[in-house]
C-alpha cells in the first residue's frame, strides 16, 4: 500500500481513498437477458460476395492508413468508411 | 519491448520501476484496496482503457534517459548456457480401465478410491440435496462437488454409445517443490506456475502431461482442482477459476470446456473425451472402413463409424476460462493428447494395409514414442529472482524472452540417424514461430511436412522451413537424421522476428541471420538441438537400448489421406475479427462481464458478423447459431485491419481452407483441414474455409488464438443445434453461470444476423 502511495504521488493523482472492492468474482446472476427487441428490418444471415468485398476493403483501408501514416486503428470508434464495388488497390 | 543486455544501470532500473509499479496496482486491485474507477480517475488508466503512457509506468512511455520506449527488464538466465539439459519428454500418463456398474455408471477400480462417473453431473444430486455432504465441496464446504452444470443441458450426449471404456484422474495445482525451467534457474514458487498431476488433490508436475487416445476407446478424464482457494494467491497473476478445453476433439459442449463452465478449488470435472470421428452419422455409418478405425490393443483395429479423412491426431488441451485464458495457459494449465487410428498407428513395424507405418517405433502395439516426439514450443518471461512473469496490462500481446521446449529452457535431445516424427504445438500467448532445422555448417535440413492442427495433408510435403505458426497450430514433421552423420548437431532454429507490441510478424529472416541470433529478442535463433548418437534407452521399453545400426523400416507414404470435395454451400458467414465498436462485454447498468472480468479489463476487440453491429465476447449472447447438422457452409473470416494478426481458432470441427482472397494458400493448408487460421495483416486478410457441424451441439466458441486478444474479447459464442434428435441439444441451451454455491442459468440473446432459423 506503502509503494502504492508512492506510484499515485509519482502519477500526480493525490491521495488514496479507501474505496471497498467489488469483488465481481463472487457476483451472482438470477436475472436474464431477453432476446433485443426490435423493429428493424432483418439483417442478412447470410453473406453476399460484395458483403465480403466491403469488409475486405474496409480492412485494407485501416491497413492503409496504417502504412500510412502510422495510426493503428482505433479503439471505440467506427472510422469514416465508403465501399467501392470493384477498388482493390489503396 | 526488452531492453539490451548492455543498456545502461539507469534504464534498467526505470523500466524495473515502472514493472513493479504495474505489479503494485494488480496487487491492490486484487486485494479490494481500490477499484477499476480509482485508476481512471488517477489517470493510470485512460478514457479508452490502456494504461497511460507515462514514464515510471508504461514500458511504451518514453524513457527519461533516451529517445526510446521504457521497455522492460531482460529476464535473467542464472549464467544458464542453451543446450545444457536434456529435453524432458512429455509425462506419459496410465490409462485406467473403467467398468459399466449396475447404475450404469463408469467406475474407476475399487483401489483408487474414485466415485464413479456418470451420465448426470453430481451438481445434478447436489441440486436435488443441497445439504448432504457427499456432494459439497469438501474444501470449502460451499457448493457442488462437481463444477460440470446439473441437468440434461450438460449430461454427457450419447453416454452409452460413448461409454468411457478408461479414465484419467488428474489436477490442476500449484506447482511441486523444485521445478525449474533449468537446473541453474531458481526452483519455481508454488504458485507461479498451475500445472497438472497425476491423481486426486496433489501437486502440478512439469513437463505437461501427454495422452494417448484410441479411436473407438472413449476416455473420462476426472479433472480436481486444487488450486488456492483465495484468490489472490496467485503469484501476480492467473485466476483459480478453470475449464478444460480439449482442442479440438469432436466431443459434446459439456466436456469441450469453452461453455462458460470453469469450476473453483475443491471441486472436479467430469470431462468425457469421446474420440468420437466426425460424420459418424452420415458416412460410413456401418463402419464397415478399416480405414476408420482405431487400435485394438492386440495388433488389429476396432473400426468406428465415420469419414476416415477427418482422422486427428496431434491435439492439446489447456485452460479456457473467459477473460482469463491467457494467463493460466502461460502459467501450465496445458497438456497433449496424441489420437491413434488404423493409419496413424504409432507403430512403424506394423504392416496390414491400412497403417501408414510413420516413424513412431516398434515395441507396443501402438502409440510408440521412442520415434515421435511432441514439442510444446512456447516462451516465457521471469522477474528478476527468475519466477514466472506475465504484465496483465497488455492487450495487444505478450512477448516472453525465453525460449522453451517442453517447459524447458533451450534443451538437447539425442537421437539415432533416422528419421523421427515431430508433433510442433506453439502454445504461446502471442508468439509465432518460423522454424527451420539447421545442419553442422549452418546449412538448412529438409523435412517432410504431414499434418496441420492434426490433421493430416494428402501428399507429404518437403520443406526446409516451416510457414509462420501462429499460437495453438500443430505442425507435423517428419525429419530425416540419416542426412547427417552421429556426432553431428542439428539445430531447430526460430527465423521470425515480431513485432515487439506482440501485434504479429515484422520480418521474416534469412536461416544464416537467425542463426547470428537477434540481441533485442533472444527467441531467435537456435531454441533447441539436436545431437545425433549411435545409441539411446528407449521412451516405450526403457530396458532397451535402440541402436543406429538397427534398420529404420519406418514409411512417408506418398498419399496420407484423401480429399474432401469443396461443394456449394447451403449459406455462407461473413465474421470480421478487428477492433470496431465499443467493446460491450460490461453489461451497462452492473458494470459485470459474463462471466465475470478483471477490474482492470478492457474490449478493444470485437467481431462483427455480416457486416452488422460489432460486439465484444458475452458468454450469453451467441453469435453464430448453427441450425441443423450435415449443412455444408462457407465462412469468410476478414481481418479488421489496422495491423494485428490474429490466429483464428473454431472449436470443435476442423474446416478446408478453399481461399485466401486471391492470396497464394500455403501448401500446408490449401484445401487442407484446420482448426486455426492466421489471418494476416498483410495482404488480402482474408480466408474461406468449408465446414460443417454434426453428432454433438450445444455451446462452443470461435475466437483470436492470440490469448491476450481472446481475454480481451475477441471470443464469440457459436450454438450448434446439432445435437441427436430428441436431445437437449436440438434447441438453444441456457448459459451456465458458474459460481462458488453452484450454477444459475440464464437465457441467451441471439444476435438476428447470425441466426438463419428467422
Amino acid at each position: 500500500m506503502k509503494k502504492l502511495n508512492a506510484l499515485l504521488r509519482l502519477m500526480g493523482a493525490g491521495v488514496l481513498g479507501a474505496i471497498p472492492f467489488a469483488l465481481s468474482g463472487s457476483a451472482q446472476t438470477t436475472t436474464t437477458t431477453p432476446p433485443a427487441a426490435t423493429t428493424a428490418p432483418q439483417p442478412p444471415t447470410s453473406a453476399t460476395p460484395q458483403m465480403i468485398e466491403e469488409a475486405v476493403q474496409r480492412s485494407l483501408a485501416r491497413s492503409a492508413k496504417f502504412r500510412d501514416f502510422g495510426v493503428p486503428e482505433r479503439f471505440g470508434s467506427e472510422e469514416p468508411f465508403t465501399y467501392v464495388p470493384g477498388r482493390t488497390t489503396f | 519491448m526488452y531492453l539490451l543486455p548492455k543498456t545502461s544501470f539507469a534504464r534498467q532500473r526505470e523500466a524495473q520501476k515502472a514493472r513493479d509499479n504495474r505489479a503494485e496496482i494488480v496487487k491492490a486491485l486484487s486485494h479490494g484496496q481500490i477499484t477499476r474507477r480509482d485508476l481512471y480517475k488517477w489517470g493510470i488508466f485512460t478514457a479508452t482503457g490502456t494504461l497511460a503512457l507515462k514514464n515510471g509506468l508504461s514500458p511504451f512511455a518514453p524513457s527519461a534517459f533516451a529517445a526510446v520506449p521504457t521497455g522492460t527488464p531482460r529476464s535473467p538466465l542464472f549464467n544458464a548456457q542453451k543446450f545444457s539439459q536434456p529435453l524432458p519428454r512429455l509425462a506419459v500418463q496410465t490409462p485406467t480401465p473403467l467398468t459399466r456398474d449396475a447404475d450404469g455408471n463408469a467406475a474407476f477400480p475399487a483401489a483408487l478410491g474414485e466415485r464413479p462417473a456418470k451420465r448426470l453431473s453430481y451438481h445434478t444430486d447436489f441440486s436435488a440435496n443441497p445439504i448432504d455432504p457427499q456432494f459439497r465441496n469438501p474444501v470449502t464446504g460451499r457448493g457442488p462437488i462437481e463444477g460440470r452444470p446439473p441437468g440434461e443441458l450438460f449430461a454427457h450426449q450419447r453416454w452409452d454409445e460413448f461409454f468411457p471404456k478408461v479414465g484419467y484422474v488428474m489436477s490442476i495445482a500449484p506447482v511441486a517443490p523444485n521445478t525449474r525451467f533449468h537446473p541453474q534457474f531458481p526452483a519455481q514458487n508454488p504458485n507461479s506456475v498451475w500445472c497438472y498431476g497425476t491423481g486426486r488433490f496433489v501437486n502440478g508436475t512439469l513437463p505437461p502431461p501427454l495422452f494417448k487416445g484410441r479411436y473407438g476407446e472413449p476416455i473420462l478424464t476426472r479433472v480436481y482442482q486444487n488450486l488456492p482457494v483465495n484468490r489472490v494467491d496467485n503469484g501476480g497473476f492467473g485466476r483459480n477459476e478453470t475449464q478444460v478445453h480439449f482442442h479440438n476433439a469432436h466431443n459434446g459442449a459439456e466436456s469441450d470446456g469453452a461453455a462458460n463452465v470453469h469450476h473453483f478449488p475443491g471441486t472436479f470435472y467430469d470431462y468425457r473425451w469421446s474420440t468420437t470421428l466426425a460424420r459418424r452419422d452420415k458416412t460410413n455409418t456401418g463402419a464397415t472402413d478399416p480405414r476408420a478405425s482405431g487400435p485394438d490393443g492386440n495388433g488389429g483395429l476396432v473400426n468406428v463409424a465415420g469419414d476416415f479423412r477427418e482422422l486427428q491426431g496431434t491435439m492439446w488441451w489447456h485452460d479456457h476460462r473467459f477473460f482469463f485464458t491467457a494467463e493460466n495457459v502461460y502459467k501450465g494449465n496445458v497438456g497433449m493428447v496424441n489420437y491413434y487410428s488404423g493409419p496413424d498407428r504409432g507403430n512403424e513395424g506394423l504392416n496390414d494395409g491400412v497403417n501408414l507405418r510413420l516413424p513412431s517405433g516398434s515395441l507396443l502395439d501402438s502409440g510408440n514414442l521412442d520415434f515421435d516426439v511432441n514439442l510444446i514450443v512456447s516462451d516465457a518471461a521471469t522477474d528478476q529472482a527468475g519466477q514466472l512473469f506475465f504484465d496483465i496490462f497488455t492487450t495487444d500481446g505478450f512477448l516472453g524472452d525465453i525460449p522453451l521446449v517442453n517447459f524447458a529452457y533451450a534443451p538437447f535431445m539425442e537421437v539415432l540417424p533416422r528419421k523421427y516424427r515431430f508433433r510442433i504445438l506453439n502454445a504461446c500467448m502471442s508468439r509465432f514461430w518460423k522454424l527451420a532445422l539447421a545442419g553442422p555448417t549452418g546449412t538448412a535440413v529438409p523435412f517432410q511436412f504431414i499434418a496441420n492442427d492434426g490433421n493430416f495433408v494428402l501428399n507429404p510435403l518437403t520443406m526446409v522451413t516451416l510457414d509462420h505458426q501462429g499460437t495453438a497450430e500443430r505442425y507435423d514433421i517428419v525429419v530425416d537424421f540419416s542426412r547427417v552423420k552421429v556426432g553431428d548437431r542439428v539445430r531447430l532454429v526460430n527465423q521470425l522476428q515480431m513485432r515487439d507490441d506482440g501485434r504479429g510478424p515484422q520480418q521474416d529472416l534469412t536461416l544464416a541471420q537467425a542463426l547470428a541470433g537477434d540481441p533485442n529478442d533472444p527467441c531467435i535463433g537456435p531454441i533447441m538441438e539436436f545431437r545425433v548418437v549411435g545409441s539411446v534407452q528407449s521412451v516405450d521399453d526403457p530396458s532397451v537400448t535402440l541402436l543406429s545400426t538397427t534398420p529404420d523400416t519406418s514409411v512417408v507414404p506418398l498419399f496420407l489421406t484423401q480429399q474432401i470435395p469443396i461443394v456449394a454451400p447451403i449459406r455462407t458467414r461473413l465474421v470480421e475479427w478487428g477492433r470496431s465498436g465499443e467493446g460491450d462485454s460490461r453489461n451497462p447498468v452492473t458494470g459485470q462481464c459474463t462471466p465475470d472480468c478483471p477490474e482492470t479489463a478492457v474490449f478493444p476487440w470485437t467481431v462483427r458478423v455480416n457486416g452488422q453491429a460489432a460486439h465484444s465476447m458475452n458468454a450469453n449472447r451467441i453469435s453464430l447459431l448453427i441450425p441443423k447438422p450435415g449443412e455444408i457452409e462457407h465462412w469468410t473470416y476478414v481481418n479488421g485491419g489496422g495491423g494485428w494478426d490474429h490466429p483464428i481458432h473454431l472449436h470443435f470441427e476442423e474446416g478446408v481452407t478453399i481461399d485466401r482472397g486471391g492470396d497464394a494458400i500455403p501448401a500446408t493448408e490449401r484445401f487442407v483441414r484446420k482448426d486455426v487460421w492466421r489471418l494476416r495483416s498483410t495482404g488480402r486478410r482474408t480466408v474461406t474455409f468449408q465446414i460443417q457441424f454434426g453428432e454433438y451441439g450445444g455451446s462452443y466458441v470461435n475466437h483470436c488464438h492470440n490469448t491476450v486478444h481472446e481475454d480481451f474479447a475477441l471470443l464469440m459464442r457459436i450454438q450448434l443445434l446439432t445435437g441427436v434428435p430428441g436431445s437437449p441439444q436440438t434447441a438453444v441451451t441456457a448459459t451456465p453461470n458458474p459460481t462458488p454455491d453452484g450454477v444459475v442459468f440464464t437465457t441467451p440473446e441471439i444476435l438476428p444476423e447470425g441466426d438463419p432459423r428467422i
